[in-house]
């Protein structure tokens, strides 16, 4: 490079920049009040000069290098930096809670035997247990599991609570009549099967 | 920190042109800091100035098989920083015309580095060196670009002329005159202030400290 480049309308920066001539050095030390007033305004330039090089340099965040690597990842579709894991976000940990306690709650539903939504049937022993209970009420008997009602439970009860029963648990069960009359009873025999 | 390309030996800077994945993982801490601070610098906003620094280092690693070596590594990056930071604020100053033709906001282009850190003046929550710090970067951020780019590379960040030629192609006499320019500016701006307050109150006694 060569020799440096300098405005005479600059001198205060010819000065920082320590590009004076040496007739000008030579002005400066003269007590004139040009020299007074130019010597006064390097000052200023020098103390505004010295407030900018005391500003810090700020840290960059917190985990700045490797925000650097995953964008490089995105920016290569992953032929650079493939083996830093995926940042997880807090709604992706927030969301798989939520669907692991609506998946509890669907669980403990049907466990319960409750409803779980308008046309959803389930046959638990909740269900049965319920079952029997409506049917002990009204005098019937309750066989369990039979070789005539293999999938459900076998039952027996007057014909007349019939609709009764078949509107308790016509969500979850089917209730189909399998001996019309038991002789003597009554009573008739019904099989009780998951829907 | 690496201050200069020197500090980086030929393996190392081979490494990085050949995209090593662990030497540009030291490369980003090596400069992030500063990198991250001239980005402020510039923009005034820590949020745009994380977002526009972690886009200069994918730039970076992107374009390092074509770094010939011609000027030093920082001098390089400075570069690809600066071209960042001039996207993002014609970025931002379209998006607040935008937003001023839609909404009626008052928002002065010439201005958008100063509407960033125009936050009110509390003196109760700030540190004195923040005071400080504040002021300044208000006073930078109303700076024009140009003279703002150059006065941040070497009154802040301590670069050569030399060196900030390289970095804003800018011929020596254009870079000086700039500097000159927004150091007047500056001066002038904190002679108002300290005129224009009382000699106890805090920023006036901050710039009284600076000055000793």
């Amino acid at each position: 490079m060569g020799k440096p480049k300098r405005h005479t309308n600059e001198p205060q920066s010819t000065f920082l920049n320590d590009e004076l001539s040496a007739d000008e050095r030579a002005m400066l030390g003269t007590p004139t009040p040009e020299a007074t007033a130019f010597r006064r305004q390097v000052d200023g330039m020098q103390q505004t000069r010295l407030m900018l090089l005391q500003l810090p340099t700020h840290p960059a965040p917190v985990d700045f290098s490797r925000a650097v690597q995953q964008r490089i990842r995105r920016t290569t579709h992953g032929r650079h930096f493939s083996g830093i894991p995926r940042q997880v976000f807090p709604y992706e940990a927030a969301v798989s809670v939520v669907v692991l306690i609506v998946l509890m709650v669907v669980y403990w539903m049907g466990e319960s035997g409750g409803t779980l939504a308008p046309g959803h049937h389930s046959a638990t022993p909740a269900v049965y247990q319920g079952l029997a209970d409506q049917v002990a009420r009204i005098g019937g008997t309750v066989a369990g599991q039979t070789q005539r009602c293999p999938n459900g439970m076998e039952l027996w009860f007057r014909s007349e609570s019939e609709q009764r029963i078949r509107s308790a648990v016509e969500t979850n069960l089917v209730l189909t009549q399998v001996e019309p009359l038991i002789a003597g009873s009554g009573k008739t025999r019904y099989c009780a099967s998951p829907r | 920190m690496a201050e200069t390309q020197t500090e980086y030996d030929d393996r190392f800077l081979a490494k990085l042109r050949a995209q090593d994945e662990r030497a540009y993982g030291r490369f980003v801490v090596d400069y992030q800091d500063r990198i991250f601070t001239y980005c402020f610098r510039i923009l005034g906003s820590t949020e745009e100035a994380r977002d526009v620094a972690q886009d200069v280092f994918v730039s970076v690693f992107i374009a390092l098989p074509k770094f010939r070596g011609e000027s030093k590594l920082s001098t390089w990056l400075y570069r690809i920083a600066l071209n960042h930071c001039r996207n993002r604020l014609a970025y931002l100053r379209r998006r607040a015309s935008m937003q001023r033709r839609e909404l009626s906001e008052i928002i002065e282009p010439e201005n958008m580095g100063a509407e960033l850190m125009n936050r009110p003046y509390r003196p109760d929550q700030m540190t004195e060196g923040r005071q400080l710090e504040t002021l300044l970067q208000q006073w930078i951020a109303e700076l024009d670009d140009d003279q703002r780019e150059t006065l941040v590379l070497r009154d802040i960040e301590n670069l050569t002329y030399h060196e900030i030629m390289e970095i804003t192609g800018l011929p020596e006499g254009t870079v000086k005159s700039r500097i000159h320019r927004a150091r007047v500016v500056l001066q002038e701006k904190v002679e108002q202030f300290r005129a224009g307050n009382d000699a106890q109150s805090a920023p006036a006694g901050i710039l009284a400290k600076a000055k000793a």
